[in-house]
């Protein structure tokens, strides 16, 4: 078999998305370690959920977008 | 040997930091587990750890983008990358069904002069540029289900770059270049995802 390198060609990952856990588990990262690293990230998700709100209300309203909520009178 | 892990094979440098970031945040987003030399020690058996490691992974990422000397004296090109590139390709050739190894440049053509061996061979050229890095991991690696984008693994770079502080500065790391910093920074990276 000739093939041994990727060279040019694709590899197919037919194997399932480990989760955070799973890496962590292959990882030896110890509880207090996942725990840090964790919320780290999630600081980042959060702000990064903020920020796109953000961006979406200006967009809207540089676009002159109005609520689709009607008005009760 | 471990599907998901790959062994990654790069220069441990200053000047490689956002390529090394870009490789770390790149496979983790693609579902696969970096690992590296950086918790060898140096000795006589270091070798046979290095091959036990690049046995124990089913594919292997090899940057040769790092040919010119370096400024401490004396000055001396790396040879590590294409020896341990050449450790997984007698790997790979005695067990394809093992193990599958990908090379990567920043320049094209250069790996051809470089490594002539390896003349006629497909680089992935990544153009010394993480976006590089990303867009040559996702050309080599396609997944079937939960393919991520480049250019959401773009923002997760940049997500994870704004991280590092407070990560080196909890877990003591000097560099990005220690095992504690790059086990940190693979986790980190799974756990942003």
């Amino acid at each position: 078999m000739d093939y041994i390198g990727v060279m040019g060609m694709s590899v197919q990952i037919t194997t399932p998305m480990p989760s955070a856990d799973e890496v962590a588990d292959s990882l030896g990262l110890s509880k207090a370690r996942r725990k840090f690293l964790s919320e780290l990230a999630s600081t980042a998700k959060v702000h990064s959920s903020i920020k796109s709100r953000r961006i979406t209300t200006t967009a809207q309203k540089s676009l002159g977008h109005k609520s689709n909520a009607k008005k009760v009178y | 040997m471990n599907n998901d892990r790959v062994f990654l094979n790069v220069p441990y440098d200053r000047q490689f930091k956002n390529l090394y970031i870009a490789y770390i945040v790149g496979l983790t987003e693609l579902g696969l587990t970096p690992t590296a030399t950086l918790a060898i020690p140096g000795g006589e058996a270091r070798l046979d750890r290095i091959f036990d490691l690049i046995q124990s992974c089913r594919y292997s990422v090899h940057d040769l983008s790092r040919v010119t000397l370096d400024r401490k004296p004396p000055p001396t090109p790396r040879f590590n990358m294409p020896f341990e590139l050449g450790m997984a390709v007698a790997w790979a050739k005695q067990n394809p069904d093992r193990h599958t190894y990908i090379v990567c440049e920043a320049v094209k053509r250069r790996a051809q002069k470089s490594l002539s061996d390896m003349a006629g061979s497909d680089f992935n050229i990544h153009d010394n540029a993480p976006l590089g890095v990303m867009r040559e991991l996702c050309n080599a690696f396609v997944r079937q289900e939960e393919r991520p984008t480049v250019p959401r693994m773009m923002r997760r770079y940049e997500t994870i770059c704004k991280l590092l502080p407070k990560m080196m500065q909890q877990n003591g790391s000097q560099t990005l270049f220690e095992a504690r910093a790059f086990e940190d920074l693979v986790g980190l990276a799974a756990y942003a995802r």
